[in-house]
């Protein structure tokens, strides 16, 4: 039988303890040590690995392009349940905005070769353009569903996803390959066992391709071949205001609000 | 920095401890009772194994990880690292020593998978640092034997699936007389006291185990006959690395507590935190703390490479836990009276940091130890 094949794309973000800008270049600064599995990636995985351990042959495979100075997040990756991680690293992917970084990933998921599902977060906490998803759906000429929150799959009906938006639940069947983005506020994660990190750490599975080897153009790619490039960021200050009332005062307080 | 692993290990203890065992820490404090589940969900991450061989249902990670599970759950709670520390060091390790295949299935799997407690029980009233005094004894009847005496301070006991009890066999031959047995729950004659209404670490109960005229098959012998003070003290260095590791846990435990508290209390229109006394206070209590996870890992290191770490041992576990004693005394301090009431988490951390420097060898039996090594 084959091997039903879902590929998660992930991206290493800083946690939200760590958030600090470049003040030169406007972009965020990513100290190793203080990046965590985008949020909303963690969930793909774990709906990826639920899928995988309800089948007889599967495979799950993360997909990110990323720096290599540190494997800890993908070694927890493969704790989660990953059977292989591939990354996408070269020098000059740095600062790719959404289009080249789409361009990236198509030739990573090239290099995979075949597929039956590819996963995306809905959005990442850093970045948060939202776009990487659905534009590599667009990209590889697949059809894509985004807000998704659960999916499963079996031979007679093919994938069974579920998405919610506003105050709608819907439902899809298919048998196509296609990509989703998911997201999932009820998402409550397990912890890993010491035995899941041992044999994470013991796979040999973990493959990384620079633009060479992935057949990239340099001039699609990196920060300077960007569509888009970030000329500022920086953190907006909220002002609120409060106003301590007294006892006598609330009664009149919420009567003009009534009115 | 720590190896990957090493790292994605504290991560993930981290998170468990503090979102599974932290918001029970009080109330196993106050009601002195461990909850199952509990135990089970860290039985189920693999913490009763850390150290055992996966062959019997360990995972096989060394002194290295035990002491990074032991410091992070330590953090949030000291009597949630006494139910781990038993079967990977003490209990666990004698077995896997000295037990025959039929032992280890019989009895180092179970508590590897946190299926069974089992407890060490050496300690007499009249026998504390100095072994060789017990006084409880094993007389030989046939192919069994029969245990008499009382042992003291045994930790789990009133919980214990089995117990691993030392007892004289040949008086005439001093350490080389002692004998240790399996003891299982139920076996007639053995009961076990009152627990010990202790300071802290109250969700670990400690009693006393009573042998009257209890009949011991010798297929119950660790090891063999006369090996049990050998055993006994094979065991000691690992166990002195577990609790300078559980140590080591209170005292971050409490530096957190006290960098919380300081950053928030305000006196003079400050923050107490940015006063320079107080500021030097929490930099002396950092600085204790990391050169005892450094003197841990050093003697966690060389366990794990099959070498000797007697004296490392024994420094470890005296400065890590002088350090936790003091680290949690000043942490208490910096909160003033609001560190003397119950309501804040350093009462109670104070307390479990209290018996770190008396159990598994006092500060001053250490320091016995590495001035021999030093004077050899």
């Amino acid at each position: 039988m084959r091997v039903l094949r879902i590929i998660v794309c992930i991206k290493r973000v800083p946690s939200d303890k760590a958030t600090k800008i470049d003040k030169k270049t406007g972009a965020l600064i990513r100290e190793a040590d203080k990046l965590i599995i985008n949020d909303n990636d963690r969930i793909a995985i774990d709906m990826a690995v639920k899928i995988k351990n309800g089948l007889k042959d599967a495979e799950v495979i993360a997909l990110s392009m990323s720096a290599v100075d540190d494997m800890m997040l993908f070694r927890e990756c493969m704790a989660m349940g990953v059977d292989r991680v591939v990354i996408l690293s070269d020098p000059s992917f740095r600062g790719s905005d959404a289009w080249a970084t789409v361009n990236v990933l198509k030739a990573g998921i090239d290099k995979i070769g075949d597929y039956d599902l590819i996963l995306t977060g809905e959005i990442s906490s850093d970045g948060e353009t939202g776009q990487v998803g659905i534009r590599l759906a667009d990209k590889l000429d697949i059809d894509h569903i985004t807000l998704v929150d659960e999916i499963t799959y079996s031979d007679e009906i093919g994938f069974n996803i579920k998405r919610e938006w506003e105050d709608k639940r819907e439902t899809y069947n298919t048998k196509d390959r296609l990509l989703c983005t998911v997201r999932n506020s009820n998402f409550e994660e397990e912890h890993l066992s010491l035995k899941s990190i041992s044999d994470a750490f013991r796979k040999d599975s973990i493959e990384i391709y620079n633009m060479k080897d992935l057949g990239l153009e340099i001039d699609k790619v990196g920060l300077g071949n960007s569509a888009t490039y970030v000329k500022e960021t920086g953190i907006i200050s909220h002002r609120g205001s409060c106003r301590y009332l007294g006892i006598d005062k609330i009664a009149k307080e919420v009567e003009i609000s009534l009115e | 920095m720590e190896k990957e692993i090493y790292r994605l290990i504290r991560k993930s203890v981290r998170a468990f401890a503090q979102e599974e065992i932290a918001p029970f820490a009080s109330k196993i404090d106050q009601e002195k009772v461990y909850p199952k589940e509990l135990f089970q969900k860290m039985a189920k991450n693999n913490y009763m194994g850390i150290t055992l061989p996966e062959v019997y249902g360990g995972v096989g990670l060394g002194f290295q990880t035990l002491a990074i599970v032991l410091e992070e759950i330590g953090a949030v709670c000291g009597s949630s690292t006494m139910q781990l520390t038993s079967p990977n060091t003490l209990v666990g390790q004698v077995i896997l020593r000295f037990g025959t295949e039929d032992q280890k299935e019989k009895y180092l799997r179970p508590i590897a998978l946190g299926e069974k407690v089992g407890t060490f029980a050496l300690s007499e009233p009249n026998a504390g640092s100095d072994a060789v005094a017990i006084e409880t004894t094993a007389v030989k009847d046939g192919d069994d034997y029969i245990l008499n005496g009382r042992k003291t301070f045994i930790t789990s006991a009133p919980n214990a699936d089995f117990i691993v009890v030392f007892a004289i066999t040949d008086k005439t031959k001093g350490a080389r007389g002692v004998t240790a047995f399996f003891v299982e729950k139920g076996t007639l004659g053995l009961s076990t006291g009152m627990p010990e209404n202790k300071m802290g670490m109250n969700g670990s109960q400690t009693s006393d185990v009573i042998l009257e005229d209890v009949r011991v098959h010798k297929s119950r012998i660790l090891g063999k006959e006369g090996e049990g003070f050998i055993m006994a003290m094979s065991g000691l260095d690992a166990g002195r690395v577990g609790v300078a590791a559980q140590a080591v846990g209170i005292a971050q435990g409490a530096i957190n507590e006290a960098i919380n508290f300081t950053k928030n209390r305000r006196q003079f229109n400050q923050r107490i935190a940015d006063f320079q006394g107080v500021s030097f206070m929490l930099a002396d209590m950092e600085t204790k703390i990391n050169a005892s996870r450094l003197l841990v890992r050093n003697a966690a290191e060389l366990l794990d490479s099959g070498k000797r770490a007697t004296k490392e041992a024994a420094m470890a576990k005296y400065y890590a836990t002088e350090t936790a004693f003091k680290v949690a005394s000043d942490a208490l301090q910096l909160h003033g009276g609001y560190g003397y009431t119950k309501d804040y988490p350093i009462e109670r951390i104070f307390r479990e940091s209290r018996v770190t420097t008396i159990y598994e060898g006092t500060s001053q039996i250490q320091q016995i130890v590495i001035a021999k090594e030093i004077l050899k």
